[in-house]
């Protein structure tokens, strides 16, 4: 290559840069990352009950104005989307309540979560949750029987890496797959039939068992209830057996190791590959060699521990979460209550003054899954997914969920040939931030062809007794988005093309937020088939409250706005015609002709050709005037020619040379019909027609009260739920105090309390009461 | 050679960068889709004096009732129709905007640090008995509100031969009313700026208004004296 040659290539090179730069990643100023997690108030649902919930949103970085102001939620099943719910979001916090029709089927459903702006980071970021709802009236309640196949899909992890002769394994055993295999015994056996370990699989499905392997022998895993045995891996006679745990705010690294190979090594702590800690070991042949570091100097998060011999070879190795440190949470409560009696819950959070937004419930304990994902524990998934770079669907799939002795269980599979990058943006965003106003998108494609059209002019009406109108222009990829303010709540959205703008034929095409690419989530609560009383009395008691007509569910505390002014293209006509006011008249040109005067129709062959007359110097204003009917942008005159004295209330003649933005229409003729008949007159082009539904105004939970209780002993009060609010406030002194009574239903009740504090992490708190009568 | 292409070539990278970024801004949040309604505007009128209250298009936003704001880059006020009228960058076509579709709007005089914000309003001056509406001047908003009606007035007309003919032409001067609206919409009208029209208006309290006007030792010759002077006022209350 030439210098000249380089130069320009060079030159070329850098001018294409910019282009590269588009892709923005992830987490940036200019492409914020956004998560949302939901709570509801439980896990185990009754069709015809509410469900409560609150959707917490996570932005990073946070920029005041580049937040997402709405949440969309969808309640589906594996075989379409039952609910479609939009929620404001109000300092990044939602909340409200969606009924469960009595007509759901019995079955586990998912809960959707995701804002307009998380669309371009793919579906793997939305937020999903799994519950079950047992249909009223279902007497079978087969639904509850997990999915059960003969055996489970089995693997093992031996901590270190390896299965080592000769040294105390712990082995990590985990059996998924559709099988429950929650709380099973399981027993391993050697060759020769003996049984050498045992262990408990937990309530996730696996479990932790310690083996010390013989050379030569091979060792089956016997699961309770699985219909095959499952076979280990094979041990080596080289390396190490590690057992690491924590005690006391130490890591305590307990080495097992043949010390006639390697007598001394390194512990090497590692974060994102940088060495944060080395700790120096020697092994004395029939000594337990233990290794100590402080949890306090360590970082927070994902780690990894090596063991390095003396040929610097790592002989162990495995990852170790050192968990973010939580408020501590003092709270004052006795442990039993009788019925209808006053619960209060005084509580105090260390080191956190005047949090906001705190979540409470108090539920039925056979109403929570013990596989339920807590807040503080998905931001724990979430964490390290990151760091373990994996597929952020899949990190809370296998860590939510998990307390901190569990996720470092868990961690012993050590995750190998992940790739997820968890930052690398798209090169376009496709989907816009909706701070303040919600948004529809689509696309403009040529009819024939499908290609996208650049360009095109989208007019957005609807329906009403005066003439709105948006408008927009499709950018290089066919789509358009329109803003909605609350006039568009729950109304008809119709789109249409401007003709000036295209030639031949063009489709519109509405992107549903509520269309979801992945499927439905398979799952299962471990330990439901046995809660088989707890659902028949749950439906009983539904059934009670529905004779009853008790409901705790209120309206929201902030009363919806209702009145919103319509985008209006002029305020008012020049003049008004009302049909009644006149002899009746067959058709629009004899309207026209007759009663508004300065409308001029003219018949050319087939063609209609129409003009206005100008209201200032009676002067025919050139070009053809815009035409409404119902509200509806039309640009053909016949369909409407039809139109007579019996069908159209009235018509508004604006016959001035209006503009409105870049359009400029001469005159405008707006018709109103008597029954808004526009969708049955084949308007050409032909409009899309979407309904837009509004956001869902937040009920809550409004517990009984029973301070001065007359005569509300004859109601009876049967409550799975007791209290739920997700807007609980502490005070300058980190403290908070509710009060609720108890119900009718005696039982265990689970206090669950979660909170994001001063520094966006998530803390929890549990306990369980018991109601007895 | 080499070495002039390569910086031009650098400052075009660093400009289409500059674009990058503003490109990916505009991924965030679409354009708005705000916009003004109005009719051609072909009104003129032979005259001396303008139209205007200040001649010049200037920049200014725009709040229609719908409470979403529009940026414009060129407006004026024609006090003499009270109208706004917009100056529309696709056909330079000059728009008067539909009165009862704003709310309100600023325009940004040059040399002004504050932008002058105007409101459309409807009250009733005490001696009317029909509300007017204008786009007023707000110049105190409090308790009490201090309007100026910028309005240009014809003072009269000079007859002149233009040819063979005969015709009139206006004298436009502006003729500005303010107006005090009092908390229960009833505005009065303020023409000449003396101490003596605000104790007229507020003769309750004309005493303790004179002795804040001493002590601040206020005299009403112009406008912003007639501000402060309401801003006095509304303390009081």
């Amino acid at each position: 290559m030439t210098h000249r040659k380089r130069i320009i290539f060079t030159l070329f090179a850098l001018l294409l840069s910019p282009i590269i730069v588009l892709a923005e990643p992830w987490g940036t100023l200019l492409n914020p990352r956004e998560k949302v997690f939901v709570n509801t108030d439980r896990d185990v649902y009754i069709a015809g009950e509410d469900l409560f919930l609150s959707v917490s949103l996570f932005t990073e970085p946070f920029i005041p104005g580049k937040v997402s102001g709405f949440v969309y939620v969808a309640l589906r099943n594996k075989l379409e989307v039952i609910d479609r719910v939009t929620f404001k979001f109000e300092e990044g916090k939602a909340s409200g309540n969606i009924y469960l029709p009595d007509t759901l089927s019995s079955g586990y459903y998912e809960l959707i979560a995701f804002t307009n702006w998380m669309r371009n980071a793919g579906e793997e970021w939305y937020f999903r949750k799994s519950i079950f709802i047992a249909n009223r009236f279902d007497t079978s309640l087969e639904a509850l029987l997990p999915p059960m196949e003969e055996s489970p899909r089995v693997r093992f992890f031996p901590e270190g890496g390896k299965l080592v002769n000769a040294m105390n394994n712990k082995v990590l055993m985990v059996a998924d797959g559709p099988f429950d295999a929650s709380w099973r015994e399981v027993i391993i056996i050697s060759n020769s039939g003996d049984t050498l370990s045992e262990a408990r699989l937990n309530a996730h499905g696996w479990g932790v068992f310690h083996l010390k392997p013989e050379p030569g022998s091979t060792y089956l895993a016997d699961i309770d209830g699985a219909q095959e045995n499952f076979l280990l891996p094979p041990a080596s006679n080289d390396g190490m057996a590690i057992f690491v745990s924590s005690v006391d705010e130490l890591l305590k690294i307990e080495i097992d190791s043949d010390a006639e190979k390697v007598t001394s090594g390194t512990i090497v702590a590692k974060k994102n590959g940088q060495i944060i800690k080395k700790v120096p070991f020697t092994l004395v042949p029939g000594e337990a060699t233990v290794a100590i570091m402080k949890l306090n100097e360590l970082p927070k998060g994902l780690m990894s521990l090596e063991l390095i011999g003396g040929n610097n070879h790592v002989n162990a190795s495995r990852y170790w979460y050192n968990s973010f440190d939580q408020p501590e949470i003092d709270i004052s409560l006795n442990e039993t209550f009788s019925k209808r009696e006053k619960i209060n819950i005084e509580m105090r959070l260390s080191s956190q003054s005047q949090i906001g937004g705190i979540n409470v419930s108090v539920v039925q304990s056979e109403a929570v899954s013990p596989v339920s994902m807590s807040l503080r524990s998905w931001q724990t998934a979430l964490d390290l997914a990151a760091a373990l770079k994996m597929n952020p669907a899949l990190g809370i799939s296998i860590f939510g969920g998990l307390d901190q002795n569990e996720l470092n269980q868990r961690l012993l599979e050590i995750p190998g040939g992940h790739d997820f990058s968890f930052d690398e943006g798209p090169e376009r965003n496709a989907f816009f931030m909706e701070t303040t106003h919600l948004i529809v998108s689509g696309k403009v494609t040529r009819n024939s062809t499908g290609e996208p059209l650049k360009d095109v002019r989208i007019i957005l009406n609807t329906p009403d007794t005066i003439v709105n109108l948006l408008y927009t222009r499709t950018n290089a990829e066919g789509e358009f988005q329109f803003l909605l303010d609350g006039y568009y709540n729950n109304r008809e959205l119709v789109f249409t093309p401007d003709p000036q703008t295209f030639s031949g034929s063009v489709d519109i095409e509405i992107f549903d937020k509520f269309v979801f690419e992945k499927p439905f989530q398979k799952t299962f609560f471990p330990g439901l088939a046995q809660k088989r009383d707890f659902i028949t009395k749950a439906q009983e008691v539904v059934g009670v409250n529905k004779a009853f007509e008790i409901s705790h569910t209120g309206p929201g505390l902030t009363p919806p706005r209702l009145y919103f002014q319509a985008p209006r293209l002029f305020a008012s006509p020049v003049r008004t015609i009302r049909t009644a006011d006149f002899a009746p008249l067959d058709d629009l040109q004899e309207i026209a002709r007759e009663l508004v005067l300065a409308w001029r129709i003219r018949q050319s062959g087939s063609r209609f050709n129409h003009v206005l007359i100008g209201a200032n110097d009676r002067k025919q204003l050139s070009g053809t005037p815009a035409l409404f009917v119902d509200g509806i942008i039309t640009y053909d005159l016949r369909p409407l020619l039809q139109l007579n004295s019996k069908t159209i209330h009235e018509i508004q003649v604006q016959n001035l040379e209006w503009m409105h933005g870049e359009i400029s229409f001469p005159g405008i003729i707006a018709v109103f019909t008597k029954n808004k008949i526009w969708q049955d007159l084949n308007l050409n082009p032909a409009p899309k027609v979407v309904f837009h539904e509004a956001q869902r105004t937040a009920g809550r939970f409004i517990p009984p009260n029973y301070e001065s209780g007359i005569g509300k002993e004859k109601i009876p009060d049967l409550r799975h739920l007791l209290f739920w609010s997700s807007d609980v406030n502490t005070t300058r002194a980190g403290k908070a105090s509710l009060e609720f009574f108890s119900g009718d239903l005696s039982g265990d009740y689970i206090i669950r309390i979660e909170g994001i504090d001063q520094n966006r992490k998530a803390f929890d708190f549990h306990k369980t009461i018991t109601i007895n009568h | 050679m080499p070495y002039r292409l390569i910086i031009s070539t650098i400052f075009l990278f660093l400009f289409s960068l500059a674009f990058a970024e503003e490109e990916k801004e505009n991924q965030l949040f679409p354009p708005a889709q705000v916009r003004l309604s109005g009719e051609v505007f072909n009104f003129t009128i032979h005259a001396d004096g303008s139209m205007y209250f200040y001649e010049e298009w200037v920049h200014g936003e725009v709040t229609l009732n719908t409470g979403e704001s529009v940026e414009v880059e060129k407006l004026r006020y024609n006090g003499f129709l009270d109208q706004l009228i917009w100056l529309n960058p696709v056909n330079f076509q000059q728009i008067q905007v539909d009165k009862q579709l704003v709310q309100s709007f600023t325009l940004k005089l040059p040399h002004f640090e504050e932008e002058l914000f105007f409101e459309n309003i409807t009250f009733k001056p005490w001696f009317e008995t029909n509300p007017i509406n204008i786009y007023g001047h707000v110049l105190y908003d409090g308790k009490i509100k201090l309007l100026a009606h910028r309005r240009v007035a014809k003072k009269g007309e000079v007859l002149e031969n233009v040819g063979s003919a005969l015709v009139a032409r206006a004298e436009l001067e502006p003729s500005p009313v303010f107006y005090i609206l009092m908390p229960d919409n009833q505005a009065h009208a303020v023409r000449r700026f003396n101490r003596r029209t605000l104790y007229r208006i507020f003769p309750e309290r004309a005493d303790q208004i004179r002795s804040a006007f001493r002590k601040e030792h206020l005299r009403i010759r112009n406008e912003n004296d007639l501000i402060k002077a309401i801003q006095i006022i509304d303390r009081l209350n």
